[in-house]
């Protein structure tokens, strides 16, 4: 109890300190990066961050291997990721709740339709899947999107689902089928208000584990557009730099983490907030 | 079509999954009248007025010769006909006032939902008509009430919102499944003689489900007992008070506690557990038993009252 007390206290201010640090990056990037992320500078090539020996005070987190500022390219990452994530996790969430409210509240044929839908999705790895997909269809921010929203799906569509089908027993649904209230409004005014909530923090979850998957595309190369910096594709372009240059690989993927961190906080928070019980 | 009884119900058959939970059940509501239905837990009377309205669940096998009501055959018209049905010519209201509103609207969007559904009525003019329901059941604050969400309230008002929400489509007959069973009994006598003096201002046919005898009487012109499924005894209320038919209505009403200091005397043994065994299902427990039992006994008419026992042959 004293666990869950704490992590309600302490996971929602980290969660919102993570996000909020994120969301300004994301949409101040034009203001706060000093420099454009495709800037190159090959006299100033490999620069290591400025409170390192040999660091230039002009580039904080140091350069790139074409003498790209790092820090700036992270910023305008942010963009990538989170609107990556934020994309993927809402269109996710409007085919899975769909799929899963309908399933559950129908039943029968719907419901094994859908439950079979889920199975195979569950059943396929998901990463070679995706690179499968984008490898036919191209990368892009949009390819990412629709392949990211095909992998959180499932997530909605299992809780919506369960949830739906104890909601269609309740008295209430009943009550209100027996004074006529038809099925269109059942939906949207009975079900879909009492399913909100789990909707909300099953989408905060798959925001990170959609950040997460699509660094992971940049890093395998299959992601968006390589012109447009995203923290995967710079920790893939730093691996090779590893041994030298440290910076170009830990600093984005510290951004991953610590974004991914605070979503799934924030995950946390949610639902131990919108928990009655709590 | 004035003329076709509000509900009417010929030979319905229920089952669940293959169990049979209703076999055979004939009644019938007049328009104004009210019935009151009477047995214990799982006699079927539930799933009986389940059905009338088509809201039974998708696991249970339902046939009848007849299922009409106001003329319509329930199992038969379209999805829309059937949404103008329910509320519009008839309404439920259920046992459990706390879990039968939508905890997520507030009383006045509950109501005017069922206002809007069934009249075409302007936002503005349906809260008016709310207010004014909320007032007819007897809620004294209704302003406050209807900006209300369902746990702010009392078991005892949600039971009268429900009965609000449950008039707004104007139903000419009003189901009432066990309305008070989960309230107070303070508040169960509020109710009750709320919904009879309802039923009678409104001229609406009432069909009272209950367990409980002594509740249902000052409120029903007519009670109709079951068990096991089945329909034992119906009669005018006061006839089947003063002198009961079947021996199943006697040993009911003999199980209620009496005014004199006696304690009522209990029922010995329980319903059958499922309706296998052919015969009367009541004679395992019934004093009068007799080896014509094992058939099951047609209704016999005794003036108003019928009853489906070999006594009365």
């Amino acid at each position: 109890m004293s666990l869950r007390r704490s992590q309600k206290n302490i996971a929602g201010p980290i969660s919102a300190v993570l996000i909020c640090a994120a969301l300004f990056f994301a949409l101040a990037a034009p203001i706060v990066a000093p420099y454009r992320p495709t800037d190159i500078n090959l006299r100033q090539r490999l620069l290591p961050p400025s409170w390192e020996a040999g660091g230039s005070a002009h580039h904080l987190l140091g350069t790139d291997n074409v003498g790209r500022d790092v820090a700036s390219r992270m910023i305008w990452g942010a963009r990538i990721s989170l609107s990556v994530g934020f994309c993927a996790a809402f269109f996710g969430a409007v085919i899975g709740s769909t799929l899963g409210l309908f399933a559950g509240f129908f039943g029968g044929s719907t419901d094994r339709a859908v439950s079979w839908l889920i199975d195979v999705q569950l059943a396929f790895p998901f990463t070679l899947f995706a690179i499968f997909l984008l490898a036919v269809f191209g990368g892009g921010f949009v390819p990412v999107v629709a392949v990211l929203a095909l992998a959180t799906w499932v997530n909605f569509a299992r809780v919506v689902r369960s949830q739906a089908m104890s909601l269609r027993a309740q008295n209430f649904v009943l009550a209100a089928r027996a004074v006529g209230v038809g099925t269109p409004r059942i939906f949207w005014r009975y079900l879909l208000p009492a399913v909100l909530p789990s909707i909300v923090v099953v989408g905060s979850f798959s925001a990170a584990q959609a950040i997460l998957t699509q660094a992971a595309l940049s890093f395998l190369g299959v992601g968006v557009d390589p012109s447009i910096p995203s923290w995967g594709a710079m920790l893939d372009l730093g691996r090779n730099y590893l041994q030298t240059a440290w910076w170009m690989a830990t600093f984005p993927g510290l951004a991953i983490a610590l974004t991914v961190l605070g979503a799934n906080l924030l995950g946390d928070w949610l639902s131990l907030r919108l928990d009655p019980r709590g | 079509m004035s003329d076709d009884p509000l509900l009417d119900i010929a030979d319905l058959r229920i089952a669940f999954d293959g169990v049979t939970a209703v076999s055979g059940v004939s009644l019938c509501v007049q328009r104004g009248e009210a019935v009151g239905i009477v047995g214990e837990s799982g006699s079927g009377k539930s799933a009986t007025m389940l059905a009338a309205m088509r809201l039974h669940p998708p696991n249970a096998a339902i046939t009848a010769t007849r299922l009409n009501l106001a003329g319509d055959d329930v199992l038969k018209i379209s999805e829309p006909a059937l949404r103008r049905l329910r509320g519009g010519i008839a309404a439920m209201i259920f046992q459990d006032p706390l879990t039968a509103l939508n905890p997520l609207m507030t009383i006045k969007s509950q109501i005017t939902e069922v206002l809007r559904t069934h009249q075409k009525m302007s936002p503005r003019s349906a809260k008016i008509e709310a207010i004014d329901l909320l007032t007819s059941v007897g809620i004294n604050d209704p302003k406050s009430c209807a900006q209300k969400y369902p746990h702010q309230l009392s078991g005892g008002m949600r039971q009268r919102v429900m009965i609000a929400a449950a008039l707004a489509g104007d139903p000419a007959l009003l189901i009432a499944d066990e309305p008070t069973t989960a309230l107070d009994v303070t508040v169960q006598a509020e109710i009750t003689r709320l919904i009879a003096t309802l039923q009678r201002e409104r001229g609406m046919g009432l069909v009272w489900v209950t367990h409980d005898l002594a509740l249902m009487a000052g409120v029903v012109d007519r009670v109709v007992v079951m068990y096991a499924g089945r329909v034992m005894e119906t009669a005018r209320v006061s006839a089947l008070y003063a002198a009961p038919r079947h021996p199943y209505t006697a040993a009911l009403l003999r199980s209620l506690p009496r005014l004199d200091g006696q304690r009522g005397r209990t029922l010995q043994g329980a319903p059958p557990a499922s309706q296998a065994a052919p015969g009367c299902p009541f004679a395992p427990r019934c004093a009068h038993r007799m080896t014509k039992c094992e058939e099951m006994p047609p209704m016999f008419s005794a003036g108003e009252t019928q009853a489906a026992c070999w006594l009365m042959a």
